[in-house]
């Protein structure tokens, strides 16, 4: 229902007169077209010559919340939502323009505390051949991601950008994306649209024919914010005709849309021996709670490379951290300030003595290549449409 | 975790919710740029709802074993209550005075209704600020890391350039001491006046005070009354202890007042007015021992002996009260 919802809300945007662009199969690369201007107006013709693409954000919960009411509303909202994408880019911008349907327009407000709805764009610092995305979200310590949002406000124009490379790591930097995002109320849906320059102080797009990027989605009603979202996982844009980097390209595409990669069967068994000490997934939560990411929903957060840098080699890509101040020890007392310190056990990295950050995964590099792409794609496998029943039975854990 | 915690003491038996601490902290900070509604100050009369209503049972903070416990964010009419203009100008021309709204609830709003029945009805007042705490449910909480603790002073900030507005510091707060500003998206809150006190003054709240029943200093100042009140003494408790942040802001709890009358209007002997358990649900068990201390030293005083620990909450003189700008003790 809402996929077609969705389409008729997409093809509603483009003016008559312009033949619009034939749509898009779903796939991790999306086509860019090339135009002279790129316009923030989501009606603006232009748009209806790039092709548009049908994606689907999944509901994400990284990082729980330590609200109690969003925590009761994961109960009701699950399943992927559906949108729209198209790309355009020019001699020294790129935009990206995103619709979905959503019946209701939320907008933070002063009278009743309404969360706003919101979508956020996210463009990797360091990308390309032979490097693996970053930790989708937040960025990870060797791979920062630089993030515009646009969150509906009633009051005030609320626009920001950051530079964030892990959990709780995020810069505000000068704001130098073009954002919009417009409710309409015929189609009853919104239209998020993103232009900014290829190149600044923290970012050099320029010259790449493929460039990853990653949306998220707040939904208001849901009382999503922050952790709790909807999220598109790490896609790339092809600027089309450019000739991209075909295995970059496949690289990118391993695994993703479908593709087989390996034993599923095999690989949850091999994930029920391996992995069940720290991480909960499915029906496994043998673990103590916060040790390690939660993995149920893994399979829609993560890339299919990304998981397999992350078995062999789990120093490669390190995940601060939620927020280890959620736990601290009693075990030693006091400190001689009156507080507790943090308890180490639920801190996910060590700090080497010459400040290298090391994953306290241990390193399963003697698996095969085989055994290691059976676990991956039963890792693909996880968190297709809903949380699992192992995040809503503890929602004030870390995951 | 810090170098040296400043912390405050209130003492309860002096408080008579005259709300200048409340003013005082409002002029000074909350009375512009979508802070309106806030009160990062505010004088509850106790038993009562409290402000936000029904802070108590919102959650938050740590359990037992030290991890976070989630809670709930209030509601902004039903439980702050969202400030009103009356139509002051309109009863020129006739007008009824109204303020054109329904109000559901407000800060103050069971003023002095306390729990009971006449003679036996009790309250006292409980004036509240943010705790500074030293394990902070809202530092844990916020996954932004946009919440600091000072090194220098222990002040507990939020920083308003990484805040997103999530307002998981409020519901994670057992004390709701942290307000959202809708007009900014980001979260604000009591900042011990820091401005204030990085010049060796006090809280504008703690200043103001009429009854003189607030102590500032450093824990570590063994020549502070606050250290005196809270380590020495031990009379000076934290609110609601079993939260598990390890507030910084410490009450002398009220003593229990005049008897109870019976139903001839006599009074009962070596009843107590407060019910003991009601003062430990706020204090903790500490509570019982705290109260017997300060009987014991009121005695003292009758008899005319000498007592530290009343002469500090006597509050002489503001020099000692605020102590900002101690160094450590050597001691320590």
């Amino acid at each position: 229902m809402s996929w077609s919802l969705s389409l008729v809300a997409a093809l509603a945007v483009a003016p008559a007169h312009a033949k619009p662009a034939e749509p898009q199969t779903p796939d991790t690369i999306v086509v860019a077209k090339k135009v002279r201007k790129i316009s923030v107006e989501p009606t603006d013709k232009q748009w209806s010559k790039a092709p548009p693409m049908e994606v689907q954000f999944s509901r994400q919960r990284t990082v729980s919340l330590m609200d109690m009411d969003a925590n009761e509303k994961l109960e009701t909202t699950l399943g992927p939502r559906p949108a729209t994408v198209r790309v355009l880019y020019n001699a020294d911008s790129i935009g990206i323009w995103v619709n979905w349907p959503d019946p209701v327009k939320d907008e933070l407000n002063l009278d009743d505390g309404t969360y706003g709805d919101a979508m956020a764009m996210s463009l990797p610092v360091v990308f390309g051949p032979g490097e693996p995305l970053p930790y989708l979200g937040m960025g990870d310590i060797e791979h920062p991601v630089v993030i515009a949002s646009k969150r509906a406000n009633r009051h005030a124009k609320q626009e920001r950008q950051f530079i964030a490379a892990g959990f709780g790591s995020l810069q505000p930097i000068d704001i130098n994306t073009e954002m919009s995002m417009t409710y309409d109320d015929a189609t009853k849906s919104w239209t998020a649209v993103f232009v900014r320059p290829y190149t600044d102080g923290n970012l050099d797009l320029a010259g790449k024919p493929v460039i990853p990027f990653a949306l998220a989605m707040w939904d208001g009603s849901d009382l999503e914010r922050g952790g709790y979202k909807s999220v598109l996982r790490w896609h790339a844009i092809h600027l089309a005709p450019e000739e991209p980097d075909a295995t970059y390209v496949d690289a990118l595409r391993w695994g993703e849309d479908g593709r087989e990669i390996g034993n599923v069967a095999h690989g949850k068994e091999l994930a029920g021996q391996l992995c069940v000490a720290c991480h909960h997934f499915d029906d496994k939560a043998m673990a103590m709670p916060g040790i390690a990411p939660n993995l149920s929903n893994i399979g829609i957060q993560a890339s299919a490379s990304y998981l397999r840098d992350s078995i062999t080699e789990p120093s490669k890509v390190v995940v601060r951290n939620p927020n280890s101040n959620r736990h601290y020890t009693k075990a030693g007392g006091r400190d001689d300030r009156g507080g507790y310190p943090i308890n180490p056990m639920y801190q996910w990295f060590t700090k080497s003595e010459d400040g290298e950050y090391v994953s306290k995964m241990p390193k399963y590099g003697h698996l095969t290549e085989t055994d290691v792409n059976d676990i991956v794609a039963y890792l693909k496998s996880l968190g297709a449409d809903t949380p699992s029943a192992a995040d809503l039975t503890n929602p004030g854990e870390d995951q | 975790m810090v170098e040296r915690q400043l912390a405050m003491v209130m003492d309860l038996n002096k408080c008579i919710g005259c709300q200048t601490c409340t003013v005082a902290c409002k002029t000074q900070w909350t009375n512009r740029d979508g802070r309106e509604g806030m009160y990062w100050n505010n004088v509850e009369t106790k038993p009562g709802m409290g402000y936000p209503k029904g802070w108590e049972d919102a959650g938050g903070g740590f359990d037992e074993n030290g991890n976070l416990r989630p809670g709930k964010v209030p509601g902004r009419r039903s439980q702050y209550g969202v400030p009103w203009d009356y139509n002051h100008d309109e009863l020129f021309n006739g007008e009824i005075f109204s303020s054109g709204q329904k109000a559901k609830y407000g800060p103050n709003w069971d003023e002095d209704v306390g729990e009971g029945d006449f003679p036996n009805n009790f309250y006292f007042y409980l004036p509240r600020i943010c705790n500074h705490c030293s394990n902070p449910a809202c530092l844990a909480a916020c996954n932004n890391q946009a919440i600091i603790k000072r090194p220098q002073d222990g002040i507990v900030l939020v920083d308003l350039d990484r805040c997103q507005g999530e307002q998981q510091c409020i519901a994670a707060c057992p004390y709701k001491k942290v307000y959202f500003n809708a007009l900014r998206s980001r979260t604000e809150k009591c900042i011990f006046c820091f401005p204030r006190i990085e010049k060796g003054m006090p809280p504008a709240c703690a200043e103001q005070c009429v009854g003189r029943i607030r102590f500032v200093g450093f824990l570590d100042d063994e020549e502070g009354q606050v250290y005196k009140l809270v380590k020495k003494y031990k009379v000076a408790l934290p609110l609601h202890p079993e939260a598990g942040t390890e507030p910084n802001v410490y009450y002398v709890p009220p003593l229990a007042g005049p008897l109870q009358y019976d139903e001839e209007g006599r009074p009962i002997e070596g009843s107590e007015r407060i019910p003991p358990a009601y003062l430990e649900s706020l204090f903790g068990p500490e509570v019982h021992g705290a109260l017997d201390r300060l009987k014991a030293e009121l005695e003292k005083k009758k008899r005319g002996e000498s007592s530290e620990m009343l002469d500090a909450l006597i509050a002489y003189s503001h020099r000692d009260m605020f102590r900002i700008k101690s160094k450590p003790s050597a001691a320590q």
